[in-house]
């Protein structure tokens, strides 16, 4: 750590910050692609399915994370990242 | 402050902000410890029409380490809901409240109270405990603290006792002073931007906050079991700190303009000692701080033997303070104080050491008793039951940081070294100017009323 000194005390420095990008979906608005073999139909949802929110931090690296209640749960599944990402630019397919 | 806004994020989050935290044995009933977490910094009393309450959404915690690793061994976790009783109204009160229960409170509060223990098992004590309203006023909350303040003090099972509400401010500094320029009043002919000395100004007078206060046995938080009686037992020792946590995700419902939340709890707010957070971390890394646990705090420690302030004091007071500007060692005294506590022979008959790994908890030794003559500067004063042992409600703990950052600690570890004259002298010059401590639980005394306080002078 630098000595303080008069001059450096009546300079201000200031510090950047980072950015995540969120996205949030709920069982019920049907973002899955009906194409794909992993993609649910509304009589396959679970009898419990409530709202959620997917995260993907880092869609390269094919995880996403599901919160649900007060539980989360981080899966591993490209395609499933794949089609959130396409899903939030308007692209379904 | 002593944790008032004290990171950039937490201070957009008045309902989770921990301001202060203390832990001391109970002087009334010296076998149980009251641990005391302080939330929703710097309340105006006539804040309404949507006055100070607590926060559903949030789930308050303090925690008792007690193995010597930093990890949280016993803790008691509170939670809130909030009933609106007459939706018709934007009324907080229909007419006066009475008492705790009446119907003309429209937005009660109610808390549960849970005991988690180190591995993760959770022991419902007691759901449904009455908080007291806010003081708003003669009419609204008429004879406040005989009203509400024994309503809402509960017992719990296990020789518990529990409140939480509103109460006044018990910490004190000179807010307006210190935030210019780390000016201090009565020494402020010697700042480098120098102005006549005067007598310091309470910042938190006429403030008040929200009070978690539980007592519980000491037994029930000792690694043995057991009531602990001997200074120099290491096992006499524990280490406190509270926390704050909000769900990691939230989504805002454009239909009801109100929030949901989704997943595990994440931490935002966390406090042991005072200070620590707004005058040792930079201000780059207050907001992690905030998130990491104490157990992870060796990556502070060098903000603590190298502190910014002790630096600063010797630029801002110029030739007051040679000797700590010519000292270049690391500071192995406020790394004792706030990391590890105080090991057995630095202070005769005295020990808080809680083993090596560096975290910033509260250390208590519980078994030193309460004293009848308490010295607000603690142990400096040579009062062993009061900061850093602990911390109780009247110690002055802005003097007591002050002091040690400027040297008078550095002996403790480092007899070569004699403070500068003014390490013994440095202050702020504030009491406790809001209502006063009473001398049985919850301690902390009746808030402020909406409507018998006035509001500050301004002045430019």
């Amino acid at each position: 750590m630098e000595q303080p000194n008069r001059r450096k005390f009546l300079i201000i420095a200031g510090a950047g910050a980072g950015a995540a990008a969120v996205g949030v979906a709920a069982a019920k608005t049907g973002i899955a692609n009906p194409d794909t073999p992993s993609a649910g139909s509304a009589a396959a949802l679970p009898a419990d399915a409530g709202p959620l929110v997917a995260y993907v931090e880092d869609a390269g690296s094919g995880r996403v994370s599901v919160m649900t209640g007060d539980a989360e749960t981080v899966v591993h599944d490209p395609d499933l990242v794949a089609r959130l990402s396409r899903a939030a630019t308007g692209r379904t397919a | 402050m002593s944790s008032h806004r004290e990171a950039p994020e937490i201070s957009k989050d008045p309902v989770a902000d921990n301001t202060d935290v203390y832990a001391f044995v109970s002087p009334d009933r010296p076998d149980t410890v009251t641990l005391i977490a302080n939330f929703i910094p710097l309340q105006l009393p006539y804040g309404g029409p949507n006055f100070n309450e607590f926060g559903d959404d949030v789930r308050y915690a303090i925690h008792v380490s007690n193995a010597g690793d930093a990890r949280a061994d016993v803790t008691y976790q509170f939670r809130f809901t909030t009933v609106v009783r007459n939706k018709d109204t934007f009324l907080y009160n229909t007419g006066p409240i009475e008492k705790i229960s009446s119907k003309n409170w429209n937005r009660p509060q109610f808390c549960t109270v849970t005991r988690v223990d180190r591995r993760g098992r959770s022991t419902v004590l007691s759901r449904n405990l009455a908080v007291p309203p806010v003081n708003v006023g003669i009419r609204s909350t008429p004879r406040y603290d005989a009203t509400f303040t024994a309503a809402a003090t509960h017992r719990l099972p296990g020789g518990r006792m529990f409140f939480a509400g509103q109460r006044a401010e018990s910490f004190h500094v000179d807010l307006g002073s210190v935030f210019d320029l780390g000016a201090l009043r009565p020494f402020q002919a010697a700042h480098l931007i120098p102005s006549a000395n005067a007598v310091g100004v309470n910042g938190t007078q006429g403030l008040n906050v929200h009070t978690i206060a539980i007592q519980v046995p000491k037994a029930d938080l000792t690694r043995t079991g057991k009531l602990p009686t001997d200074v120099m037992d290491p096992a006499a020792v524990i280490g406190v700190y509270a926390s704050a946590s909000r769900q990691k995700s939230r989504v805002l419902n454009p239909d009801t303009g109100t929030p949901a939340g989704f997943g595990p709890y994440v931490q935002v707010s966390r406090l042991a000692n005072p200070l620590f957070n707004e005058v040792i971390v930079p201000m780059a890394a207050k907001d992690r701080w905030n998130a990491t646990d104490p157990r992870d705090d060796k990556e502070f420690a060098r903000y603590v033997t190298k502190p910014e302030l002790a630096g600063l004091l010797p630029v801002l007071y110029p030739g007051v303070f040679p000797k700590l500007a010519a000292y270049t060692k690391p500071r192995a005294d406020l790394a004792a104080i706030l990391l590890t506590g105080i090991p057995a022979g630095v202070v005769p008959s005295f020990q808080n050491f809680t083993g090596p790994v560096q975290a910033d908890l509260l250390r208590l030794n519980l078994a030193i008793p309460p004293t009848p003559a308490p010295k607000v500067l603690g142990l400096i004063a040579g009062d062993p039951a009061g900061f850093p042992n602990g911390r109780r409600l009247l110690d002055d703990v802005v003097t007591i940081e002050l002091r040690a950052v400027a040297g008078a600690t550095i002996p403790l570890v480092d007899p070569t070294f004699t403070p500068d004259a003014a390490a013994a002298a440095v202050t702020d010059g504030t009491d406790n100017t809001n209502a006063g401590f009473t001398d049985h639980f919850p301690y902390v005394g009746a808030p402020a009323g909406g409507f018998q306080t006035l509001p500050g002078t301004p002045a430019a």
